[in-house]
């Protein structure tokens, strides 16, 4: 009985320890604005990776069309008509050793896609830095917590 | 009662024997507390959506969190982290003066060298790092070579001509140096911007070094406003050798980008002015000038008590094409005509001492030199930064 | 000479002939999306999995598992259930995920025609992993559907995708 209740223990306490890094990896998720106010990014979890998804845009359309803002300058044409407003920039990132990694964000403005990774320097905050080839050849932009009022 | 392959089965495998019900039943509550506690977290196969409408009025969840302006605007051409590129000059002709004391009002001096240069040209190697990159606060370090060689035929001398043609052919003009860049926004549409380098330029070659009591120094410090995300300016003072001496000169930024997209300017008045078409993100076509140059000492003309320097400056007027060659690497051509601003010599005392000329000072000139205009080429491969 | 020019000749004959690959289309058996509802105007997110058992496939036509060389994604076919599904949405933006590789955008419509359940995605002309993902015990459907207003219950589409495999003879 004695190891019984040993094992019950151990069970439930590696289950809490799983769960736990499973719980610091969801801090992720919310609703995220960055630097530049220009967007505000959901980011969810699909499977057991991130994804982040555009759910609002401060210029919504294009202001030479009027039409909502579309992914005009993929280098896919043929994926050019695909909406900003719902688009995942932020795609594929796994979270291990207190960091997102393994991921990608596109830049809708140049239409290019950057290796990415993301680090939580506190619960309302986020360094994502995009970079090339290695991280030294990146930058950095801060992304802050936004809750809806 | 039939076993799967689940974790209770393995769990009560491990026990080393089959498991009585009612300790069955233990385990059971036990799973059963992990799984509440797992049904807690987000289910990732059905993701709870929110009204979309909701988003449009929010609050950063940390009070104190700010916002800032970016130090770019929408097309910009693209900023690079590496670049290597190759300089070439068209032949010009090419007249140094005798050495003597000539005003800076006088148009040329005394005629002691005339030649032809038929190559001038080199690499230019560049790099540029962030070292800092956040939202309040960009800081970025880098570092710069570059090597001019020339090539001269129908060399003329004068009696009494120092000879620096010779000394150029044989030697060559380079420069390398390191810069710094710090873009403090100061809010949401105001910002600060500083440049400063440091430059050690000559007809040095690495095994035969120059003193770094030669190096010059020039930066800039520019207040700037981004009222949109197409529309950068600021005005600012510089420190700079771009016309070959030092100068103080008040500086203006415009970068600007048309609301249809196509059209822009980038523009740090007066060290360059370029009108930008956009073809699209991945090509660019940049048509304007930009003022180059440096100070560089001539050892080989040098003495104990005096440091000769050939102030150069070139204004560029250019078309630079670039484009996306795959990924983030880049190529730029550019295509122009360099016009000779000054390419005069100061004999400065041998500590290294700048003086200060600008637009008024009377000090003289010891050479006085004209260089022909010549076309220019110039072909580069750069890594951008995102 | 003559000798030495057909014996190239020939090598390099063999070496197309080893090369020679051939192509094969998959077809997918239909695959249920789900975004569960209450559901709010905008992007939302409905999602499916498969399991495309391409080693099944392979040597169900007489192929070894190990000859896949390439995939693409040919053609996608939603079928809504109703046309209120059908004038619910704006656009719909298709990608595919696994475990082990990344998500790819795959297809799009943009309008969705009004009224229609039978519709045909455009297939994007860049594509990257298809072979891998189809080498995945289980492939995820991720569709991003843009909704026009608000909807209580869930949103539901069948997919059938039809891939061009590239076999290695």
């Amino acid at each position: 009985m004695k190891n019984l209740i040993l094992l019950a223990f151990l069970v439930f306490f590696s289950g809490i320890v799983t769960l736990r890094a499973q719980d610091a990896g969801d801090k992720l998720i919310g609703l995220w604005e960055p630097s530049n106010g220009k967007a505000r990014v959901k980011i969810e979890k699909i499977a057991n990776k991130y994804y982040g998804k555009i759910v609002w845009l401060r210029e919504p359309n294009d202001p030479q069309t009027g039409a909502p803002k579309l992914d005009k300058n993929n280098s896919d044409e043929s994926m050019r008509s695909v909406p900003l407003k719902g688009y995942r920039m932020l795609k594929d990132f796994v979270y291990a050793n207190g960091e997102w990694n393994n991921g990608t964000i596109y830049d809708p403005e140049s239409g290019s896609t950057y290796s990415c990774v993301i680090k939580a320097k506190d619960d309302n905050t986020l360094d994502i830095r995009g970079f090339v080839g290695v991280k030294a050849l990146g930058r950095t932009d801060v992304w802050k917590r936004i809750q809806v009022r | 009662m039939q076993y799967t392959d689940s974790p209770v089965y393995s769990a009560m495998k491990l026990s080393g024997t089959l498991v009585p019900l009612p300790r069955f039943c233990l385990l059971l509550v036990f799973f059963g507390a992990v799984n509440v506690l797992q049904s807690q977290t987000p289910d990732s196969s059905a993701i709870q959506e929110e009204d979309y409408s909701q988003y449009e009025s929010v609050t950063f969840t940390d009070v104190s969190a700010r916002r800032y302006c970016s130090p770019k605007i929408y097309d910009l051409s693209p900023q690079r982290f590496i670049s290597l590129a190759w300089d070439m000059q068209a032949p010009y002709s090419s007249v140094l003066s005798l050495p003597g004391d000539y005003s800076p009002d006088l148009k040329q001096g005394n005629d002691g060298e005339s030649a032809t240069a038929t190559y001038t040209g080199g690499f230019r190697l560049a790099a540029n790092i962030p070292v800092v990159s956040r939202n309040n606060i960009l800081w970025q370090l880098g570092a710069n070579v570059w090597d001019t060689r020339y090539n001269f035929k129908d060399l003329t001398v004068q009696e009494g001509a120092v000879g620096l043609t010779n000394i150029l052919d044989a030697r060559g003009l380079r420069t390398m140096g390191l810069n710094t860049t710090v873009f403090k926004p100061l809010g949401e549409t105001t910002f600060l911007l500083f440049q400063g380098s440091a430059d050690l330029s000559g007809d040095y070659t690495l095994a035969d070094f120059q003193s770094l009591r030669y190096v010059r120094y020039s930066g800039a410090a520019i207040w700037g406003r981004r009222p949109h995300d197409r529309k950068q300016w600021g005005v600012g003072i510089s420190r700079t050798y771009r016309v070959g001496e030092i100068n103080y000169i008040p500086v203006f930024l415009f970068n600007y980008t048309a609301p249809n997209r196509r059209w822009g300017t980038e523009i740090l008045f007066p060290a360059r002015a370029q009108v930008r078409r956009t073809f699209n993100p991945r090509n660019l076509l940049l048509v304007g000038y930009e003022l180059e140059g440096q100070s560089y000492r001539i050892a080989r003309l040098s003495t104990a008590d005096r440091s000769w320097e050939v102030r150069r400056g070139e204004l560029r007027a250019r078309a630079d094409y670039q484009r996306q060659l795959s990924g983030f690497v880049w190529l730029s051509v550019q295509i122009g005509w360099r016009y000779d601003w000054s390419y005069n010599v100061d004999a400065l005392g041998n500590d290294g001492r700048e003086f200060f000329r600008g637009f008024t000072g009377n000090q003289s000139y010891t050479m006085l030199n004209r260089l022909g205009g010549a076309p220019y080429f110039n072909i580069g491969v750069h890594l951008v930064s995102p | 000479m003559k000798v030495l020019l057909s014996f190239l000749l020939y090598l390099l004959c063999f070496c197309v002939a080893c090369t020679e690959s051939q192509t094969i289309t998959f077809k997918t058996a239909p695959i249920t999306l789900v975004a569960s509802g209450p559901l709010f105007e905008g992007s939302n997110t409905a999602q499916g999995d498969f399991s495309p058992n391409i080693a099944a496939f392979l040597q169900q036509q007489g192929l070894a598992p190990s000859s896949l060389q390439n995939a693409t994604l040919q053609k996608v076919s939603l079928v809504l259930p109703d046309s209120l599904h059908a004038d619910l949405v704006s656009e719909i933006t298709l990608q595919l995920a696994a475990d082990q590789v990344d998500m790819q955008k795959v297809a799009v419509l943009n309008p969705v025609p009004a009224g229609q359940t039978q519709l045909t995605l455009s297939v994007a002309q860049e594509q990257k992993k298809i072979a891998d993902l189809l080498q995945q015990n289980k492939m995820l459907l991720v569709a991003d559907v843009n909704l026009k207003k608000d909807l209580e219950a869930d949103w539901q589409a069948t997919a059938v995708l039809e891939f061009l495999l590239t076999i290695k003879k």
